[in-house]
């Protein structure tokens, strides 16, 4: 018998929702910059390049995981509506009670110094093709979990 | 006031045949005029002479024309009879011209026929000098590389292109590029998919990526026309990329560590297993490091409550062994990176193993526009461990085994430039498929 099973029962993953509405915003500390296409996109798989820059005085350190656990993006269509994530990515998100762990990479930035990683969006998101989406990405500072970073928003134009 | 309308011109432009163009005047109000018909009798080769007839009407009165060779965009060439491109005609007739350079564009070549004081012509034909023998080139990035010597870096885009004169009815054009693994088309690398590209060898465009260095690497281009007439151009290619790569590989031994809120963690010592690596990037060009971790298997047995489950961590698509893409592409792209697989050990288990192999691949990108990145080779690893449950209020563990490494301590590093190749993302999330 086939069965899945989550180890060892985390949260639910709209605790973290919620814990991450609630937290005070950090453009401060840590930005976020996520390159926008310059034109429509028309690959099948986007991914988003997302720019960590340490904005502080100090030394910061972070750790890359995986991109649905570091990141929590706001997708919105041309209406305004919020996209959910697909049953995929919500899977794919749950992180707070990892049984294993995976990659998890230390990066230390020094003051203004900045680091790259990818947020595949079409993993996470069923985006139609075509459409045109907001996205926000925003992610936990490293150290101070009731701060989070916020990104820019940009426009995600994505043609057949 | 020109005799023929600009949209007249176009009715005969897509009207007409390419080596037979005719301009005549055009509308039912012109009939009446005097009027000029350039018609091409033999078409103009290279270093050959063709001919137009040109008809003035009416006949019986005709005025001189000046007739005009020119060519507005390309190659092509064209001279009268007397190495002019200016003459004078004062009655309708013949009129040779000579092929000097063989055009590259279709019908940028233009005979037009003027009346004294006009501005525009009155007449206008559209032709082309054909090539006296079918001579292809190669370009490279809009240059012509015919029979040279290109230096070029692994993960380079090369784009080539033959532009052949319509006038050719080809009916086979091939690439041959050499020794498979020595190039590729391209590297895919979505999560959920990944690998090289295949190369399209067939038309008159190919593009590909050297992936191994070498000097005199020769791309020929054969092409076979309708007429089974064939020809050959080649462009030779010395491709320079890292050398000397290496890659270190440490490791602590296997450990039960504490984890956070009273649990658990089985893993390997302190930041776990490392990858250092080292090349020789070509001269002027950047070290750069693109780590890419495929997951191999990954099988863990859960013994909770006198029952024995075999799982593996849940992939996308479900893979059977755990297998895929180890998070990202790419893994990481510092140096030295590191891996731990630790494994969390909750008090309601009784005991845990854990057997994971992985592939640790070692890429390196030129940097240059459209260019990708090329592998140098990996390093085979695995963890293993079995733990069973001492003690349930503190969630204390006893280590029965454990080990983990390089698959080949002595010789860590396989020197390969095979790409990996992936079909499901392992994202270790909290989700694992188990049976």
């Amino acid at each position: 018998m086939r069965r899945e099973k989550l180890l060892p029962f985390g949260p639910p993953l709209f605790l973290l929702a919620a814990a991450l509405i609630s937290a005070r915003p950090a453009e401060e500390t840590l930005n976020l910059t996520i390159a926008a296409p310059d034109s429509p996109v028309h690959e099948s798989n986007v991914a988003l390049e997302v720019t960590m820059t340490n904005r502080t005085s100090l030394p910061m350190t972070l750790f890359k995981t995986n991109p649905g656990c570091d990141f929590t993006a706001e997708v919105k269509d041309t209406d305004g509506r919020t996209v959910p994530l697909s049953q995929t990515g919500a899977e794919l998100s749950r992180c707070q009670q990892r049984l294993i762990v995976g990659r998890r990479i230390l990066v230390t930035l020094k003051p203004g110094e900045s680091t790259e990683e990818s947020y595949p969006i079409d993993l996470y998101y069923s985006l139609p093709r075509a459409g045109t989406f907001t996205v926000q990405l925003t992610r936990e500072v490293p150290a101070q979990p009731k701060l989070v970073a916020r990104s820019n928003e940009i426009v995600l134009n994505l043609a057949r | 006031m020109p005799l023929v309308s600009i949209a007249c011109w176009r009715k005969l432009i897509l009207a007409l045949p390419f080596f037979v163009t005719l301009a005549i005047q055009c509308g039912a109000a012109q009939t009446s005029l005097p009027a000029v018909t350039i018609q091409q009798t033999r078409k103009v080769i290279q270093e050959q002479t063709g001919e137009f007839q040109i008809t003035i009407t009416p006949a019986e009165a005709p005025r001189p024309v000046l007739l005009r060779l020119a060519c507005d965009l390309g190659t092509g060439r064209a001279i009268f009879e007397d190495g002019s491109t200016e003459k004078t005609l004062t009655e309708s007739g013949t009129v040779y011209v000579r092929g000097v350079t063989s055009s590259d564009l279709p019908g940028a070549l233009t005979l037009t026929a003027w009346r004294e004081g006009a501005l525009a012509p009155t007449a206008t034909a559209f032709f082309d000098v054909l090539a006296s023998h079918l001579s292809p080139r190669i370009f490279l990035e809009g240059f012509d590389v015919t029979g040279t010597h290109q230096s070029v870096v692994v993960g380079q885009r090369i784009q080539l292109a033959v532009t052949l004169h319509p006038g050719f009815q080809a009916q086979n054009q091939q690439w041959s590029i050499g020794v498979a693994g020595d190039y590729t088309g391209g590297f895919v690398h979505t999560p959920l998919h990944g690998g090289p590209q295949p190369v399209v060898r067939d038309g008159s465009t190919t593009t590909f990526y050297w992936v191994t260095s070498g000097d005199n690497r020769r791309v020929t281009y054969r092409i076979q026309l309708a007429d089974g007439t064939t020809a050959t151009a080649d462009v030779t290619f010395d491709v320079d990329g890292p050398a000397a790569a290496h890659v270190q590989v440490d490791s602590e031994k296997v450990v039960i560590t504490p984890g956070s809120e009273n649990s658990s963690l089985l893993g390997i010592l302190g930041s776990g297993i490392s990858f250092r690596a080292g090349y020789a990037p070509p001269e002027g060009m950047l070290k750069n490091f693109v780590w890419v971790q495929l997951i191999r298997s990954d099988a863990i047995t859960v013994n909770q409550n006198g029952i024995r489950l075999h799982c593996v961590p849940k992939s996308q698509p479900v893979a059977g062994v755990g297998a895929g893409l180890d998070t990202d592409f790419p893994y990481d792209t510092h140096n030295p990176t590191f891996d731990n697989p630790r494994i969390a050990l909750p008090s309601d288990v009784d005991a845990y193993s854990r057997v994971f192999h992985a592939r640790m691949f070692l890429l390196w990108r030129p940097g240059l526009s459209n260019s990708i990145a090329v592998p140098l080779g990996f390093v085979d690893w695995s963890f293993s461990g079995e733990v069973v449950r001492k003690d349930v209020s503190a969630n204390s563990w006893i280590l029965k085994s454990g080990q983990g490494g390089a698959n080949n301590p002595a010789d860590p590093f396989t020197r390969s430039h095979s790409y990996p190749l992936w079909n499901s993302l392992v994202p270790y999330t909290e989700v694992l498929t188990c049976n």
